[in-house]
């Protein structure tokens, strides 16, 4: 393979690519497994389904099409969010549904022959253009950069909105931002696993990462090689075995979750056994 | 300069609905500066409801509130606040040190922030003072309820704010934290408003300049010292305030006016 990746650029796109994803996946992915937005985020990247089917159907870019649409729809969540008291859970079930629909309406009223979305709903690594190697680099660095730009307050909002809010931080602010964050971090990855398989790359990582630290910037970066290690391995295997990378990198993402879970039960379990008095 | 100068809080006819449930009915307070004063009342009284009105947390039904003469909202910052039920999650990645520093944010925190020494001084002194310097580096939700509700006191004291809300801060505290807490906020009450919630009678008594009894409706406001007025007053807020407890320098008012026709 590392002398394919000298010969083909399509490979070193894809490396580039991973890497790339995975710095803003370890750092939102952190950020939504501590803030309880794992739904919301689902609920915002199956409405990128939605923008890539109105990307065909006007005839650009299919990943504009897919920013556009998850920054209006995480608009729409965050204001969800805001104003309702109680769970959100069912307005955030209906643009998923609603995001999904439209991009199979826009698909289909899109002439000529239609498109494979497999691509989008599954994640084909190999397959990002220079092009698109370029939309990523920049959607990654201005998630990079506002995270670390507004680290404490963002620290703050994520631990405790209230008091937050009281010390005089911007914390509506703070979480449209974050909102918009989260979309940006989706179309990041769209190419890379796939609709379908985002939430597996944004929660596992970091849920893993949480194990061995309690400080949210180690978390972060714990997360983000996690994240590296994890689409490199997908990819090899991906290559090798000549599968689909989403998948590839899904499938071992969740047996490694497993496997840490598993061992994480069975410590804890004989920690109870050896302690006195018992 | 204006003639209210001297008035940190002004609550009007404030009238405050959960949904359908009525919090608070036409309560009408205002707080000097530099007062300290106690908040007493039954549960449910709407004491929590108060607080979180003057912070700005909930909006009002009807009646205005005013910090500084300005709205809560447009106030904040100014205002630090221990509450008495924490929403965070307490897995959340964040140690004591860290929760604490928090109160050194604000909304003039500069991009790319980082804390300051002074920053980092402040919370040491207040840490050593409450006794959680060792526990500085324990993950926020391996503390005991009375270790994280010192964290959350100093926490709201490094907010050096001009007034300072604390919803029963010493419900799970042992009594050696207690009078260091109340020796802390008698020292910063030299040049800060406190408001404190509290069914700490003893608290009353000996810490606390003023006294307001809520019950949906403010009863009573004025002189901590449990005077004929106040005993008056009380009968109309149910409170345990004369069964429990009947703190010392009370007992001696109480005594005074033994002879009259109340007793
Ligand atoms: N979030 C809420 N939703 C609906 N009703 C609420 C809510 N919070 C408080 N209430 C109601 O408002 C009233 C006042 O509540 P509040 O919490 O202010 O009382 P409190 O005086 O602080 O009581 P406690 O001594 O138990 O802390 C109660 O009747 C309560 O049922
Ligand atoms: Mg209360």
């Amino acid at each position: 393979m590392f002398k394919s990746i000298m010969e083909y650029q399509f490979l070193q796109n894809a490396i580039i690519s991973a890497i790339l994803a995975s710095i803003a996946c370890g750092i939102i992915g952190s950020i939504i497994i501590e803030k309880r937005l794992v739904m919301m985020s689902g609920g915002i990247a199956h409405t990128a389904f939605g923008g890539i089917g109105l990307g065909y159907f006007l005839g650009i870019e299919p990943i504009i099409g897919a920013l556009f649409i998850t920054v209006c729809a995480a608009m729409g969540i965050a204001t969800i969010k805001r104003k309702t008291q109680t769970s959100t859970d069912i307005p955030i079930g209906i643009f998923w549904a609603a995001g999904m629909s439209l991009g199979i309406i826009f698909i289909a009223l899109t002439p000529g022959y239609p498109p494979d979305m497999n691509t989008y709903l599954f994640g084909d690594i190999l397959t990002v253009s220079r092009n698109n190697l370029y939309i990523i680099m920049l959607l990654d660095a201005v998630v990079v950069f506002a995270v670390a730009a507004l680290f404490h307050p963002l620290k703050g909002y994520l631990f405790d909105e209230e008091f937050s809010t009281v010390i005089g931080i911007k914390t509506t602010f703070i979480e449209y931002l974050l909102f918009i964050l989260i979309a940006l971090t989706i179309v990041v990855i769209i190419h890379v696993i796939g609709i379908i398989l985002i939430m597996a790359l944004l929660t596992a990582p970091p849920a893993i990462a949480k194990l061995f630290t309690h400080d949210l910037k180690k978390l972060m970066l714990y997360s983000t090689l996690l994240n590296i290690f994890f689409t490199l391995v997908g990819l090899w295997i991906s290559y090798t075995l000549n599968i689909p990378s989403g998948a590839a990198i899904a499938l071992f993402i969740s047996l490694v979750y497993a496997i840490v879970s598993i061992i994480k039960n069975l410590m804890q379990r004989k920690i109870l056994h050896n302690a006195p008095g018992k | 300069m204006k003639k209210n100068a001297d008035i940190a809080i002004e609550v009007k006819d404030l009238t405050v609905y959960y949904q359908k449930v009525g919090a608070l009915s036409n309560v009408n307070l205002r707080v000097k500066e530099k007062d300290f004063l106690g908040i007493i009342g039954p549960n449910g009284g709407g004491k929590s409801t108060l607080l979180k009105a003057i912070l700005g947390l909930v909006a009002p039904h009807s009646g205005t509130v005013q910090v500084f003469g300005k709205p809560p909202r447009k106030a904040l910052g100014l205002m630090g606040y221990v509450p008495q039920f924490t929403k965070f999650h307490r897995d959340f990645p964040i140690n004591v040190e860290e929760t604490i520093l928090m109160g050194r944010l604000s909304g003039k925190t500069p991009i790319f922030h980082r804390y300051s020494e002074k920053d980092r001084e402040i919370v040491h002194s207040l840490m050593n003072k409450l006794e959680l310097y060792p526990l500085r580096d324990r993950q926020i939700g391996q503390l005991s309820g009375g270790q994280l509700q010192r964290t959350l006191i100093a926490r709201a004291l490094t907010v050096e704010p001009k007034i300072l809300l604390l919803d029963e801060p010493t419900a799970s505290l042992d009594t050696e934290s207690k009078s260091h807490i109340y020796s802390i906020l008698k020292e910063l009450n030299k040049n800060m408003t406190i408001i404190m919630v509290t069914h700490d009678m003893g608290a009353i008594s000996s810490h606390v300049r003023s006294l307001a009894c809520l019950n949906k409706k403010l009863y009573y406001h004025g002189h901590s010292e449990l005077s004929q007025e106040l005993i008056t007053h009380l009968y109309g807020c149910p409170v345990d305030l004369i069964a429990h407890g009947v703190p010392h320098r009370v007992l001696k008012e109480h005594n005074n006016i033994g002879g009259d026709s109340h007793v």
